[in-house]
């Protein structure tokens, strides 16, 4: 028996296909992002809500990642912006591949913004570069205000915390100081916006900081 | 779950280094792994076997070198290691601590012939 050394990054296959992507993506003037959260959590409500109030609508592309149905990309396409269903069959997440492959689909002249849903699930898609500029994670007050602890690595490797359906705090043990608390813990300085679309509050917010991270990113060629 | 899509990869790694060394037994597949990543090992090692079935590689043992979190202070200068995955801020001045280790998700070497 000898040992043979190899020291590599196991996950050097996607991880280039990410790169890849994220390259052609800046090279087009394309700023992505990656949005993360659980079933429910509330994240085609967001794209429904902050898109129109991001950009023309023929400047972004939506690429929703579902293991079935095509739901969600008509939820987005109902509202004029194209969006395209990637279904994962099983997976619990999305690979890069399946971004190449999509993008591959599309044309991409004249869009400024890319964004990706990711399957939801706020554990395996945190584990995978999808060749995005930034990943985002999106909690629902019901929850509850430990999950930042719970699941630290989405909240580490995201620039933005958006934390939805706020009105229903009053009828939850959700504490909005123990929530930034816990944020804080496992990601000190993450920028949280809070959301409800009962109270229409908080997206005018979520565009404003896509649009000041495209800017920041250089992606805006 | 996610432990197959690394697993699938870390099999396609082991099969380049069975061809590329012509190799006729693998009997050690060993890697370094960052407690960040939150990786189960069993789950790693069980569905590594069964993508291995078949190939030189079949029956490999899984060496899973375990990292600890270790953060560093740009305020302070703390070197230290994280308690939990979920304490990342500077133990002395509790500042944010930059992680530089505990994201490992590498194939370090086989024991082969």
């Amino acid at each position: 028996m000898t040992e043979i050394k190899v020291v590599e990054n196991i996950m050097k296959l996607n991880d280039s296909v990410a790169a890849e992507v994220r390259a052609l993506l800046a090279e087009r003037g394309v700023f992505a992002v990656n949005l993360i959260g659980s079933p429910g959590s509330g994240k085609t409500t967001l794209l429904e809500r902050v898109l129109p109030k991001l950009a023309p609508l023929s400047e972004m592309l939506v690429l929703e990642g579902d293991i079935a149905t095509t739901r969600d990309a008509e939820r987005i396409a109902a509202g004029g912006i194209e969006a395209v269903q990637i279904t994962t069959g099983n997976a619990c997440h999305i690979a890069a591949h399946l971004i190449k492959r999509s993008l591959a689909q599309c044309d991409l002249s004249g869009r400024k913004y890319l964004l990706v849903e990711n399957v939801g699930n706020l554990v395996c898609p945190a584990e995978f570069d999808i060749g995005e500029h930034a990943k985002i994670v999106v909690l629902s007050v019901p929850e509850g205000d430990d999950k930042p602890l719970k699941y630290p690595l989405v909240f580490q490797t995201s620039a933005l915390c958006v934390l939805t359906k706020i009105d229903l705090v009053p009828y939850t043990d959700f504490s909005i100081a123990r929530f930034k608390q816990n944020v804080e813990a496992v990601h000190p300085g993450m920028t949280i916006i809070q959301t409800s679309l009962r109270q229409e509050g908080g997206f005018e917010e979520v565009a404003g900081w896509l649009r000041s991270e495209r800017t920041r990113l250089g992606a805006a060629a | 779950m996610h432990e197959y899509s690394i697993a699938a990869a870390l099999a396609d790694r082991v099969r380049e280094q069975i061809e590329l060394h012509r190799l006729r037994r693998v009997s050690v597949v060993r890697l370094r792994i960052g407690r960040l990543r939150g990786v189960v090992v069993e789950n790693l090692s069980m569905f590594l076997g069964l993508l291995l079935e078949g190939t030189a590689a079949a029956g490999a043992k899984l060496e899973v070198d375990e990292v600890p979190i270790r953060l560093s202070c740009p305020a302070c200068g703390m070197v230290a290691e994280a308690p939990e995955v979920w304490a990342l801020h500077c133990p002395r001045c509790m500042g944010p601590a930059e992680i530089v280790a505990g994201k490992e998700l590498t194939f370090v070497s086989l024991e082969a012939e």
